[in-house]
Order: structure tokens, then C-alpha cells, then sequence
């Protein structure tokens, strides 16, 4: 079994549409646009007001004509308007003995481990192969109050990929993703970062030359990437700060 | 069952009641712990201190057969020790004094909520101490 567990994040954009999708909260608007497709849609809300205009976010009619052509809809708060099955939450908080979740991400994922595996010998093993995909799921959302995702959710959201894992599920990742990444993309300890990770164009080498000689190295590296989308003055403006 | 008990520098390491053999701790924690019989130092400092347990350092860490079998998700010395514990078949690992309270703990809490997942997959026993933020919102 395959399944995408599609958030709305930039990397959306690279789901193939190929198995199962699930979308969280307004995302089928974004899939809409794709021309993609989407099976189930989790909730963990009731009505939210948007912080910019205090327009209500969700529109329960418009889920309804989603859940009335065969989509299913699942939040953990009972919604009167929507047409919504009850997530069960306490079945898989039992299930899986705990209750940390900070997102409706975390809930999709066990979700998908409640309904694809099964207890034997007291051992949770898989009922099929199953395989994750995690598209849009880049964690880096900012949040109202100042937060972020990278700070109060990706931990979670990482708790219960690695129980997939832990579980035999294969886990489908794209590299633009946060997800099952360090901040600086080494391994903790082992590496940290190279000089030309740093100072890619080579502008710290710069220091102690003149002005003048810098700016003909500057529009020789601009020639050289063909970084014609860059202001020259910005460079400069670069260069200088490398050198105080 | 192979039990071990995962030491980290904060405050709650007093609540450790030391009930297992095995104690494994990273850096300098070991100077703070009443027991311990495995040391991971696994930044590039030379360890040259004379010690009665057995320290991994980054050339003696089984990193290539690690990776492998698990991935290459390392936010900090903790995740290490765990991803150790399950490579070496520990079936209950206990955390004290792994708090991640603290900011600078906000790039490396989620790795080791990660390998604390990984466990629980793997159906290993997980018990963490007082005081600790891990696994709570």
C-alpha cells in the first residue's frame, strides 16, 4: 500500500498523484489548482478566523460537496455543519500509548499506522508493505504568536515518522523538506561546513585586496555563474560586509 | 531483557535511580553521574582523561553500519546513543536527565524524538524520566 500525505507547503508541488493522497485542513483548495486528487482530509480545528481579514478559513458547505463525492473527511472535534467521521483518537492513543501530537500531520500519520498495522503477541507488526510519501510537509510554516513549526511541531511530526520506521514503513522524503533533517544538513558532529559551502563565490578571499580589485574579481565570477539576476551593487554591498 | 539507561546533562539526572547495568552518557555528563559504563564523545576533542568504562568516539562509533540500518539523523550526542542502543538490540532504554528545555535544544529535540520513534516502532520499551519536554507539546 502506498499513501501521500500531502501538506500544504511548497513541496507539494513535487507529488506525482500516483497512490492514495490525504490533505490536511483547506489543502484540497491547493490540490484543486494542481489538478490533483485527494481521498481523505483530516482536521483538528473547529471554525478559525484567517489573522489577516477574520474571515472564517474553513467552508463547511464546500467540504460537504467534497465529502458528498466520496471524500472522507475526518476531524477530532465534532463539526455539526460537515459532513466528518470522528478521528479516533483514543483508539490510537491506546493503540500506540501516547497522546503526543502537536499537528494535524502527526494525527495523519498515525492514522495511517493504526489502520495498517496490527497487534501480534503484543508486538505491533504491518498488515502489507506500506509505503509513506510526505509531500508539502516542509515544516517551516510560521505560526501566529511568533512560533514556527520547526520549533514546536517538527519534533512530533518526526516522533511518529520514525515510529513508521521503526515500524518497516518505507518513508518517501524530498530534499526540500525539513523533515529528518539537521539545520545545517550534517551529521551532528561529524562535519560541519566547508569553506565553500560558506562563501560559495569565494568573496571572503577577498579580504585585504582593494575595492577596485575586488569588483573586477566580482564581475568575473558574475560572468563566470552568469548571475545576470544579481545587482551588481549587492555584491559589492556583500563584499564589503565579508570584509569588515 | 537488555536494559539501558541513557544519561543527558540536565537537571532531572538526579531522579536516575541507576537500576540498570548498563549506563551510557555523552561529553562531560559523566562527571555528574554516580555510575557509568559507556562514554560517547563524539565531537573531534581528544579525550585524554583516564576513566574505568569504555568511551566511542567518532573514529570508534559504528557510524557506516548505523546509517544503514537506520539513517543518517543526527541532531545531537543523545540521538547517537540511541540509535547505539537499538543497533546493539537493547529492548528498554530509560532517558534521565534528557531534558531539551532549554533554546538551544529546539534544533536537536526533534532527533531525538525521532529515534525515540524509531524504538517504539522496533517495540522497545521507552521510559522517560521527570522533567523532561521530550514527547510533550
Amino acid at each position: 500500500m502506498e499513501l501521500t500525505i500531502l501538506g500544504m507547503a511548497p513541496s507539494r508541488e513535487l507529488c506525482d498523484w500516483k497512490s492514495e493522497v490525504w490533505s490536511v485542513n483547506t489543502g484540497y483548495r491547493q490540490i484543486s489548482e494542481m489538478n490533483g486528487h485527494v481521498e481523505k482530509i483530516f482536521l483538528a480545528h473547529t471554525q478559525v478566523p484567517d489573522p489577516s481579514d477574520g474571515v472564517h478559513i474553513f467552508d463547511w458547505e464546500e467540504m460537504n460537496r467534497l465529502a458528498d463525492a466520496g471524500c472522507e473527511i475526518y476531524n477530532i472535534h465534532r463539526i455539526k455543519e460537515l459532513k466528518h467521521k470522528m478521528y479516533p483518537i483514543k483508539a490510537i492513543s491506546e493503540k500506540f500509548e501516547t497522546n503526543y501530537f502537536s499537528n494535524t500531520i502527526a494525527y495523519m500519520i498515525a492514522y495511517a499506522l493504526y489502520k495498517y498495522t496490527k497487534k501480534v503477541e503484543g508486538k505491533l507488526v504491518l498488515k502489507e508493505p506500506l509505503k509513506l510519501n510526505f509531500w508539502g510537509v516542509d515544516m517551516l510554516e510560521r505560526l501566529p504568536g511568533g512560533f514556527d513549526e520547526y520549533t514546536l511541531e517538527k519534533g512530533c511530526v518526526e516522533y511518529w515518522v520514525g515510529m513508521a520506521k521503526g515500524l518497516g514503513v518505507e518513508i518517501n522524503i524530498p530534499q526540500s523538506s525539513e523533515l529528518l533533517k539537521t539545520f545545517n544538513r550534517a551529521l551532528y558532529g561529524k562535519k560541519w561546513y566547508k569553506l565553500w559551502q560558506i562563501d560559495p563565490f569565494g568573496l571572503l578571499k577577498g579580504k585585504g585586496k582593494t575595492k577596485e580589485s575586488r569588483m573586477k574579481r566580482l564581475t568575473s565570477l558574475k560572468n563566470k555563474y552568469n548571475l545576470d539576476a544579481m545587482e551588481g551593487e549587492f555584491l559589492v554591498e556583500m563584499d564589503e560586509k565579508c570584509v569588515k | 531483557m537488555r536494559e539501558v539507561t541513557i544519561l543527558g546533562g540536565g537537571e532531572s539526572i538526579k531522579y536516575c535511580p541507576y537500576d540498570t547495568k548498563e549506563i551510557w552518557t555523552c561529553n562531560r555528563v559523566y562527571k555528574k553521574a554516580k555510575r557509568v559504563t559507556k562514554l560517547f564523545w563524539m565531537h573531534g576533542f581528544k579525550f585524554d582523561e583516564d576513566v574505568d568504562f569504555q568511551v566511542i568516539t567518532k573514529k570508534t562509533y559504528p557510524y557506516k553500519a548505523i546509517i544503514e540500518k537506520f539513517g543518517d539523523y543526527f541532531t545531537d550526542s543523545v540521538c547517537y546513543i540511541l540509535a547505539y542502543a537499538l543497533y546493539k538490540g537493547y529492548k528498554k532504554i530509560k532517558l534521565y536527565g534528557v531534558e531539551m528545555n532549554l533554546k538551544r535544544h529546539q534544533e536537536e529535540r526533534p532527533g531525538v524524538e525521532f529515534w525515540l520513534g524509531v524504538a517504539k516502532g522496533m517495540g522497545i520499551q521507552i521510559e522517560i524520566g521527570e522533567g523532561s519536554c521530550l514527547m510533550k507539546r
